[in-house]
């Protein structure tokens, strides 16, 4: 039977391959991120983790794979050195604390800065007091939060809460996996937007743009 | 809950699964029973946080999927059904020694309950 191509580089990244996995990608017809993303990178991972739920591979394989996966995205969708940085929007990405489920706001940095911003990505479990500071001295205009797992998901209200009351008034945007299958609005109340998918990142990019062109003319 | 010990109760939970089927000794040995202790930490841990989100879902849909993990180990539904109720006596008898009623043990004791119910209707369905 025929596997399809995310099952090629879910395996890929089970085996640990770098080089097969990178190869694999740059060979695809459409190079959109947004595609890769969507149609490649994140069933991959699902398939992976899934496999993980069956007991059919082992935590080990599991992070193997992570690794593997996070290497490639750092490798194909790197920022180029040379881009000003000036008159950029600004955008800035994290995981709640004990969140270690890092891959899909990774994805949506890598968004962002596909579509010209300046972003800065925090990665996993960032305690809100530093992700706080940092927000504080930076002044993003965007703030992207990340929660997968349930057991992370009481702190939600404290980091939007906190987060969305600095003095610029940044836009808090709300995803990761529990997004899909739940209503997290009692946990924002109004004071963030949740992202339940890539597509609706790029949906919401494409407004806010808009918007600001709209306000300039 | 003021003194609310998880380890305690999770240890007479863990008794009171050994002390019904004594034959998972000898199914699962004593790794079975660090992993049994390590599962209703979990179990605790879930009641906890579908607690503080208000939102018994959270506790129902993890013991649907806890569920489908332990079917692929051999472990019937049945068994995570007396887990639960195990836990409920456990709670109960902690409420009595306490002289308020405590809020979160009968929040706790309904998110239980309805994971049960559900449970029930898909071994019911089988």
């Amino acid at each position: 039977m025929a596997i399809s191509a995310a099952e090629k580089l879910a395996r890929l990244f089970l085996e640990g391959n770098h080089a097969e996995a990178l190869r694999f990608i740059k060979q695809q017809p459409d190079q959109n991120r947004m595609v890769l993303f969507r149609d490649l990178f994140t069933p991959a991972m699902y398939m992976i983790g899934d496999l993980w739920e069956n007991n059919e591979i082992s935590v080990a394989d599991e992070h193997l794979a992570t690794g593997v996966c996070d290497f490639v995205l750092s490798r194909l969708f790197q920022v180029s050195s040379d881009e000003t940085t000036r008159n950029k929007k600004k955008a800035m990405f994290l995981c709640l604390q004990g969140e270690q489920h890092y891959l899909g706001i990774k994805m949506i940095n890598s968004i962002f800065e596909e579509k010209g911003w300046e972003t800065k990505y925090y990665g996993a479990s960032l305690p809100l007091e530093y992700a706080l500071k940092s927000a504080l001295q930076w002044k993003p205009e965007v703030i992207g939060l990340s929660v997968s797992i349930v057991y992370n998901l009481p702190v939600l209200k404290n980091y939007v809460r906190a987060l969305a009351a600095l003095p610029n008034k940044p836009d808090i945007l709300v995803g990761g996996r529990l997004t899909e299958k739940y209503d997290l609005e009692p946990y924002v109340n109004n004071q963030g937007i949740i992202i339940r998918n890539l597509q609706q990142v790029e949906k919401w990019l494409d407004e806010y743009t808009e918007e600001r062109i709209n306000a300039y003319k | 809950m003021t003194e609310f010990n998880i380890d305690v109760m999770v240890e007479r939970v863990t008794e009171k699964i050994y002390q019904k089927d004594p034959t998972l000794v000898e199914r699962y040995g004593d790794k079975g029973r660090a992993k049994c202790i390590e599962d209703n930490q979990h179990h605790f841990k879930h009641l906890e946080t579908a607690y503080e989100l208000n939102n018994g879902a959270f506790f129902i849909d993890y013991a649907i999927w806890l569920d489908g993990i332990l079917q692929k180990f051999g472990m019937s539904t049945e068994l995570l059904m007396d887990n639960f109720d195990f836990i409920i006596e456990v709670l109960l008898e902690e409420q009595k020694k306490e002289e308020r009623e405590n809020t979160r043990v009968s929040v706790y004791v309904e998110y239980l309950q309805q994971a049960i119910a559900v449970l029930q209707t898909k071994v019911a369905s089988h």
